[in-house]
């Protein structure tokens, strides 16, 4: 029987990749350290390996966090532009319905409330 | 990341012109620095670590975007062309590591850098949109393409998805 096999989620993913980063960079710190000559500095050097491996595992997860915002919030910004350039447009016209010109209105000022209220963090990138 | 970026310049030049040969072109970017990192290497005071970042840093990044041109709806003989140049610089890279004769420490670190550089091709492809993101806003999902214009169905769709946001927001604080 065929295996079905669930999709990794977005979180999934990002702690899979977090993981991979941490235990990335740790291992090239450790392969650096190798080097260092023997002594006290070295002992130290290597128990820190493990350490920054879980550390650059947490910055990153912030950092994909960070980065999940941001092009949220372009997603956002873009939107609300393209808003803008609408009701610019609708005022020049003439023969555009004054509804319209309500509903890029309303439309706009949801926008920005949503912009305000940073409602982009909860957005959720794929 | 130079090797990242030049790849996704190269990426996309390559979805404009839509031409074969940027394909090769492409992947010479990816040789050139490989073939002047091992002769480097040779003269490198840390050879493992050295090694291990030509050959993971290029392993890494290649393959996450070769995933992003396969993810595409390239035709078949773009896939197989990346393929057999993918296949060609993997091929040169087990050459270098034999030449070298590299043990178990560098494969260890090739493959602790390929995981550190394509988590960080992921991040740049995030961030830079090389790759169509999908953003879910609500119960809704809206593609993220940066070149595309929005229409005014999908304003409406944007706006509504943030108010039924927002609507979940006010719920939740309320019930808490």
């Amino acid at each position: 029987m065929p295996v079905r096999r669930t999709p990794l989620t977005t979180e999934g993913k990002n702690a899979l990749q977090a993981g991979a980063a941490g235990g990335g960079a740790g291992v090239f710190f450790a392969n650096i350290v190798s080097d260092v000559p023997e002594g006290a500095v070295k002992h130290y050097l290597i128990i820190l390996a493990p350490i920054l491996t879980v550390v650059i595992s947490g910055l990153w997860l912030v950092a994909q966090k960070t980065i999940d915002w941001e092009v949220s919030k372009r997603f956002l910004d873009r939107a609300k532009k393209a808003i803008q350039e609408r009701i610019q447009k609708a005022e020049n016209d003439p023969s555009c319905s004054p509804e319209y010109l309500k509903e890029l209105k309303d439309m706009l000022l949801k926008v920005e409330k949503a912009e305000l209220e940073k409602l982009y963090k909860f957005a959720q990138l794929e | 990341m130079i090797l990242v970026v030049i790849e996704a310049e190269a990426y996309k030049s390559f979805r404009r012109i839509n031409v074969p040969p940027m394909i090769w072109a492409d992947f010479e970017l990816v040789r050139m620095p490989v073939n002047l990192l091992a002769d480097a290497a040779e003269v490198a005071a840390n050879q493992n670590v050295f090694i291990g970042l030509v050959i993971g840093g290029t392993i890494g990044p290649t393959l996450y975007l070769v995933a992003i041109y396969l993810r595409h709806d390239s035709p078949w003989w773009v896939k197989w062309l990346v393929g057999i140049s993918l296949l060609c610089v993997f091929a040169e890279l087990f050459v270098l590591s034999w030449q070298l004769d590299v043990g178990l420490a560098v494969w260890a670190t090739s493959v602790g850098i390929a995981a550190l550089f394509t988590s960080l091709s992921v991040l740049a492809a995030k961030l830079f949109q090389l790759r169509v993101l999908r953003i879910r806003i609500g119960s809704k999902k809206f593609t993220v393409d940066r070149r595309a214009d929005f229409n005014d169905q999908q304003l409406r769709e944007i706006v509504a998805a943030t108010e039924e946001v927002r609507n979940a927001r006010k719920t939740d604080t309320s019930n808490n």
